[in-house]
């Protein structure tokens, strides 16, 4: 699941909020990327892979779910 | 501000693509191609999402030195007799003529000098894949994506379709929508109409989470009839993340453990072993695990090295992969290839589709169905996804382009949009109701045990609809929400309730096994008597579920069934 994305480090490209599946990162009021629907991300690493600067961090593990047992 | 009083863009075209992935990117450029103007609309962003983006990149494709009747037959096999083989027999034929199509775009294939450096797809005898030369599925559908914009075709992103639109005459003369990050309205006007929205799922895959089949159900609501309704494809994966390459660990030494430190696979299929097809695989474990045997894990301690780097040469994602690997390692101190660790089974996506001719023409007037969306066979075969999603989408932007030609734009029953758009925001009054993740949660619980949709029953899935049908008496009309996204997750929630109802249903319906499949602990044989059939599901006038059987025609077909 998405973990953080420093601020600092960002710059506002916008290529997170662009590439997510899930529309889980919105720019802020300071054009920062946000994640503001954190139980919807699908761990699929997109928006860590693709950002320029590494300021998304994603832990490997996905939301947990109901399982087969 | 009032939702419903927003803004509203209407947008006509020849030829309206619903979905963009490979089934709607082809199906977009194939009708611009032939000077159709064409609107593609996406609820994300076309190329960069859907179960497109995340495959491999592996392509079935008949080399013209390749014996069509031997693909065919392997196609036929694996699906054990249920597959439209006329069908199976055109994306073959079609094959190397996209291959060429999509060099010509930019998009290579793995060579050897002159020849291509294919691998035999998993489960067939003489079907070849091939593979990107750089890079996986992303790439392809990126440069999809791009072809497709180099041939004006219109590209809506993040806007969510929610129902298709009406003609006064019955036919379907578009679709509306909602902005999923500004809320607008959309209308789009069209003559043709593609459904190419993938088929559908429970949010049980991570890297497929927005398959919930409002396509295909939309298209039930209007009339369109549902094929397959009682198959799956459940895959067995990490229990706690995400992988591909089940079927890679296997083919390079890695084996199927039980916590006895048993090599079950031996016992379940003693000659393909861990080589065994995907839901054979998933049908031991699971039998393992009711046995008190779990957790189940792939032993990978005893792989060499040599093992182990031929499955970093061969896993393919678009880089997901090497670094959940790495932070596996870092965060949770094991490594994917030195540590078992439990694998369970996970639901991926159902097998359902918009029942379509070969023509991807379905029986709603104006609305052709192309990729996943449309019923391309039940075995998921490596390479066999991209490589029918390539033809249906080819196969429906040619023909959906044609019939745009021949045919007016055609005058909207507003009355029908109306209610569709009332339908879609009348959650927004609801008080104190539901919360449609729960609700998913909810269904997910019924649906994922082992003994539902794994190993099946009579017993089991009356029970398991029993209760989803109490939950849909007591909590789906009570589903709430207060903005645009949760009314989206509402839509998509309403859908995921009615294809769990008619695959139980359906499930029930066919009393047999294909092990392939289909799987029941009650009907362990195949039955070549009474189940040669396909099962379809449209909408009865009281508003059910309306179930029929059609004979598989293989008198049509070049191959049939010893019985």
């Amino acid at each position: 699941m998405i973990r953080s994305i420093d601020k600092k480090v960002c710059v506002g490209c916008t290529i997170c909020e662009m590439i997510c599946p899930g529309d889980v990162i919105v720019m802020d009021a300071e054009e920062k990327a946000s994640i503001k629907y954190p139980k919807d991300c699908w761990t699929c690493f997109s928006c860590e892979l693709a950002c320029p600067v590494k300021a998304v961090d994603v832990h490997p593990f996905r939301k947990p779910r109901p399982m087969a047992w | 501000m009032r939702l419903e009083q927003t803004h509203w863009e209407v947008l006509k075209s020849d030829v309206l693509v619903i979905g963009g992935g490979f089934g709607g990117l082809w199906a977009a450029l194939r009708a611009a191609e032939n000077g159709a103007s064409v609107t593609l609309v996406d609820k994300s962003f076309a190329g960069k999402s859907g179960h497109s983006y995340f495959a491999g990149g592996a392509m079935m494709v008949m080399l013209p030195e390749d014996d069509l009747q031997e693909y065919v037959h392997d196609i036929a096999l694996g699906n054990e007799w249920i597959v439209d083989q006329n069908m199976v027999a055109a994306v073959f034929n079609g094959s190397y003529d996209r291959l060429k199509d999509l060099e010509s775009f930019g998009f290579p294939f793995r060579k050897n000098g002159d020849e291509y450096i294919w691998t035999k797809a998993r489960g067939t005898q003489n079907v070849k894949n091939l593979w990107p030369e750089h890079g996986t599925a992303a790439d392809e559908v990126t440069v999809l994506r791009k072809v497709a914009r180099s041939r004006n075709v219109n590209i809506v992103d993040h806007v969510y379709i929610y129902d298709l639109v009406k003609s006064d005459d019955g036919s379907v003369a578009g679709a509306v929508g909602i902005g999923v990050r500004k809320p607008n309205h959309y209308l789009f006007h069209a003559k043709g109409v593609i459904m190419a929205t993938n088929s559908g799922g429970y949010r049980g895959h991570h890297l497929a989470c927005e398959l919930q089949g409002t396509g295909p159900f939309m298209a039930y609501d209007a009339g369109a009839r549902i094929k397959n309704p009682e198959f799956h494809y459940i895959n067995i994966r990490p229990a706690k993340h995400e992988i591909e390459g089940s079927g890679i660990l296997p083919a390079i030494g890695a084996r199927w453990t039980n916590a006895k430190g048993f090599h079950y696979m031996d016992k379940y299929d003693p000659v393909l072993k861990d080589r065994a097809p995907v839901l054979k695989i998933v049908v031991a474990a699971a039998k393992e695990a009711m046995q008190g045997h779990a957790p189940i894990s792939i032993d990978v301690e005893s792989m060499t090295p040599e093992e182990r780097e031929k499955f970093r040469i061969l896993q393919v994602s678009h880089g997901w992969m090497p670094i959940l690997f790495e932070k596996c390692k870092r965060e949770e101190g094991y490594d994917l290839l030195q540590d078992n660790i439990e694998w369970k089974p996970a639901y991926e996506a159902n097998k359902l589709g918009l029942d379509a001719d070969e023509k991807c023409r379905t029986a709603l007037e104006g609305l052709f169905a192309a990729g996943m969306a449309r019923p391309l066979g039940i075995n998921s075969f490596t390479g066999w996804s991209i490589a029918s999603c390539t033809w249906s989408g080819y196969t429906a932007g040619d023909n959906a382009g044609e019939y745009a030609r021949n045919t007016k734009l055609k005058k909207i029953d507003f009355s029908g949009l109306i209610q569709s758009r009332a339908k879609f925001f009348q959650p927004l009054e609801t008080e104190n109701g539901v919360d449609p993740d729960k609700l998913v949660h909810d269904l997910q619980k019924i649906l994922f045990p082992v003994d539902t949709l794994i190993i099946m029953s009579e017993t089991k899935l009356q029970q398991a609809l029993d209760q989803v049908l109490k939950l849909k008496a007591e909590k789906l009309p009570r589903l709430c929400g207060t903005d645009v996204r949760a009314l989206i997750k509402i839509k998509e929630t309403q859908t995921m309730m009615l294809s769990a109802e008619m695959t139980l249903m359906a499930s029930m319906m066919r009393k047999e096994t294909r092990e392939n499949i289909f799987y029941r602990e009650d009907y362990k044989e195949p039955d070549n008597q009474n189940w040669l059939k396909w099962i379809f599901a449209d909408k009865g006038d009281d508003g059910h579920i309306h179930f029929s059987t059609e004979d598989i025609p293989f008198e049509k077909y070049p191959f049939q069934p010893d019985f």
